[in-house]
């Protein structure tokens, strides 16, 4: 079985230090390991690796689902000029004087000249902005919906999640740091244009594409693009987020993108402020949104012991989640690992998780989650109208007993979200 | 400015600074550490250094900074005083600050007497290290990037951080090998500018270069990060001296070049105590922005209150009252 914290929305882990032939491989342009890979791929028959070939080869031929990101520690490819195919015109900022004012996400950067905004993704560079991870990728990975983990949206499918480096919070307990934590020149990546990405996506079979691990907000732009050229394609696009963006740019996202996750932090600003360098209230607004917009979406909460795990903050959380956002709206109480900047405090307690989940129930959300523990019954969707198991996981497996539409089967009950 | 300028500077920024209360907050616990000396920062100036546009004279850099030194360690000749702070045991980082490109960068011409003077102390070349975040910022400043086994180092970190964590007060970051580990010697060889975020971009902001996120610590004017960074143990235990190449320097709109707002101020500062040495380095920005018209920094909204949380860490002297500001 897995390590239980393999269950997150976690990027593949870093690659090891280069040697050897490994290191002649880093060596070489990026362009052309791209297409040795390429052609490599095809002929070890890595399920038509293409792209993605050349992080397979270099993490020794492991099969592409679970081996695709690039390495945290700088590669060649760093060392150099910034590869100026990745740098686009940004969205959404203005210019006040010599700085420019970021507006994509609620901390609003005031950004001099030649600086860049807190994500390290978007810069100024002389009086225009700029996104630095345009096409861009950092970790490419097919994994399945559940993982995002999106639960009543195409259950059972593959999505083709792709990140770029960059953030815009820093969770102390984030456990993909080495990406996002990380400036783009500071970590490997592949140029992949939003064309190449859905191509790919197709190639492989995937229903979707997610946006995930780091922070889509701030590669908004390539993010946007990808999920415009999807959906011209037939692909879905979706997006796993903190929810920390401004109105304008999620109500554009909203016309074009399938599903959303929100990873709500907590339900006090004092969290958000401490432990996250964020804010509670644009992330209610966005959940807000949502709900106006029409867009599927779910909501995870990673449940931190000692610092959200208090009943009264669990309570208060799911009465608003009701009557703001209705009954519906899947939450997912996860289990947290000791990770990051939290390495000093334990693993989540079972209980702890299922007596949020309890209490969800108690307060009438209808579709509570216990997430991160392999095999709970809390990982399955029960039908809320006779109480029989109609999507039943046990990690990343899963069957899903629906009938076509989301019918239960046994007493035909509507079950929200998408389905096939 | 000439030597009048430094010291009127001196005294013109403590009434600037009492104006508009940046100094040690009132009531505020004195520094855990505080120095028992009255801090130190020596300028050399000498305008016939610069031989023409960004062309120096070797020998009077020599000069300027060799006198400096020796003030600052009491020193009666050069070689004492690089001996002073320097063994050949050392291996020695300079961190130069080249983010803003030519003529607002640390000159190769500063960094070039500097290694001269760690060879008087017995440093061997191969023990040098002259760095900075990007290795393309350090050619577009005209220092040539070499990593011989032999010879001086000039390299960019360009990504090659620690792969874990370290914490320092609010500031959690990968260090640059340099900090971390390779080097057991620092001099700081930053630059004289205003800075539109932090207020002040002199020696404690070149410590930003250090580690693998400075865009996660802009807020707040920077406060209390500058300070945070500057604490960590491995630059706080190890920083031996401040060499701010004042050749050039710019009064408004930094971090980015802007020519109309530089001044060619022909000038080294010198000293021991990065916080006096900033705190000094202010002054003159301060005195400049006046001539110019402009508010001074703190008016302006953006007072580096990280200078008072180095302060309150010991890091250096924040009160000018308390800063020996002398000319050589
Ligand atoms: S998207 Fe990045 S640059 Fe823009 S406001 Fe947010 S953190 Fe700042």
């Amino acid at each position: 079985m897995n390590k239980s914290h393999d269950f997150i929305d976690r990027a593949p882990a870093p690659a090891a230090k280069a040697s050897g032939w490994l290191a002649k491989w880093n060596a070489l342009p990026v362009e052309r390991r791209r297409f040795l890979a390429q052609v490599l791929g095809g002929a070890c028959a890595l399920g038509g690796a293409a792209a993605l070939g050349g992080w397979a080869l270099k993490r020794g031929l492991a099969p592409l689902s679970t081996a695709t990101t690039a390495a945290a520690a700088p590669g060649p490819a760093d060392s150099g000029k910034y590869d100026e195919r990745c740098v686009a015109d940004a969205r959404y900022w203005q210019a006040e004087g010599e700085i420019i004012r970021c507006k994509l996400c609620p901390r609003e950067c005031t950004v001099p000249r030649d600086e860049r905004g807190y994500c390290g993704a978007r810069e100024n560079r002389g009086g225009q902005y700029k996104t630095l991870v345009y096409s861009r990728p950092c970790t490419l990975a097919i994994d399945p919906i559940e993982k995002k983990p999106l639960f009543h949206f195409h259950p059972a499918s593959q999505a083709f999640s792709l990140a770029t480096a960059g953030c815009n919070v820093e969770c102390k307990f984030c456990q993909n740091w080495q990406t996002s934590q990380m400036r783009p020149e500071q970590i490997e990546y592949i140029y992949a244009t939003p064309q190449d990405i859905v191509r790919l996506a197709k190639e492989k079979g995937c229903a979707s594409i997610a946006y995930t691990y780091t922070e889509p907000v701030i590669f908004f732009e390539y993010a946007f693009d990808t999920t415009v050229e999807a959906r011209k394609q037939g692909v879905d696009a979706v997006m796993i987020s903190n929810g920390y963006i401004q109105k304008e740019p999620m109500t554009e996202m909203c016309k074009h993108i399938s599903a959303v996750k929100i990873d709500l932090k907590a339900f006090t600003e004092q969290f958000y402020k401490d432990v996250c360098h964020g804010e509670l209230k644009p992330v209610l607004a966005t959940l807000e949104l949502l709900k106006a917009s029409g867009v599927w979406f779910e909501i995870v909460v990673l449940i931190i012991p000692t610092l959200n795990d208090g009943e009264a903050e669990c309570r208060d959380m799911c009465r608003w989640v009701k009557a703001t956002l209705g009954p519906d709206v899947p939450i997912h109480f996860t289990r947290f690992h000791p990770l990051y900047k939290l390495e000093n405090l334990p693993m989540t307690p079972v209980e702890t998780l299922e007596r949020n989940y309890n209490m969800a129930k108690a307060e009438g959300l209808r579709f509570p989650y216990v997430g991160n523990v392999p095999g709970h019954k809390g990982e399955s969707t029960y039908c809320p109208s006779c109480g029989k198991p109609v999507i039943e996981r046990y990690g990343y497996v899963t069957r899903s007993n629906l009938k076509p539409g989301g019918a239960c089967p046994n007493c035909d009950a509507k079950i929200p979200g998408v389905f096939a | 400015m000439d030597r009048r300028d430094f010291l009127r500077t001196a005294a013109g920024l403590s009434a600037a600074m009492a104006a508009v209360r940046i100094g040690r907050p009132a009531g505020a616990p004195p520094p855990a550490s505080a120095p028992a000396k009255r801090a130190l920062v020596v300028r050399a100036h000498d305008p016939a250094v610069r031989v023409q546009g960004e062309q120096f004279d070797p020998a009077r850099l020599q000069q300027m900074l060799d006198k400096a030194l020796m003030r600052v360690t009491n020193a009666n000749d050069a070689a004492s005083a690089w001996k002073a702070l320097f063994s050949p045991k050392d291996v020695v980082g300079l961190k130069v600050n080249c983010l803003a490109g030519p003529r607002m960068s640390t000159h190769p011409a500063v960094v070039d007497q500097i290694v001269r003077g760690l060879r008087l102390a017995g440093v061997p070349d191969v023990n040098i290290y002259i760095w900075e975040m990007k290795s393309p910022e350090l050619q577009r400043a005209g220092f040539q990037l070499t990593s011989a086994r032999t010879g001086v180092h000039c390299v960019g970190t360009d990504g090659h951080y620690d792969a874990d964590i370290s914490n320092s007060g609010q500031v959690g970051s990968c260090l640059a090998p340099f900090v971390s580990h390779l080097c057991t010697a620092h001099i700081n060889v930053p630059i004289v500018k205003d800075h539109l975020v932090a207020g002040l971009g002199v020696g404690l902001k070149n410590f930003y270069g250090a580690i693998h996120n400075p865009n996660k610590y802009h807020d707040n004017t920077c406060s209390p990060y500058v300070a945070d960074v500057n604490n960590f143990p491995q630059i706080r235990t190890r920083l031996r001296l401040v060499v701010c190449d004042a050749l050039n320097a710019q009064y408004d709109g930094g971090p980015t070049l802007r020519p109309e707002r530089l001044w060619e101020e022909n000038s080294l500062l010198l000293g021991v105590d990065p916080v006096a040495l900033d705190v000094a380095a202010m002054g003159m920005i301060d005195a400049k922005r006046a001539e110019a018209g402009l508010k001074s920094i703190a008016e302006s909204g953006r007072a580096p209150k990280w200078l008072d949380v180095a302060a309150q860490y010991g890091l250096g002297e924040r009160d000018l009252q308390r800063i020996d500001c002398v000319n050589v």
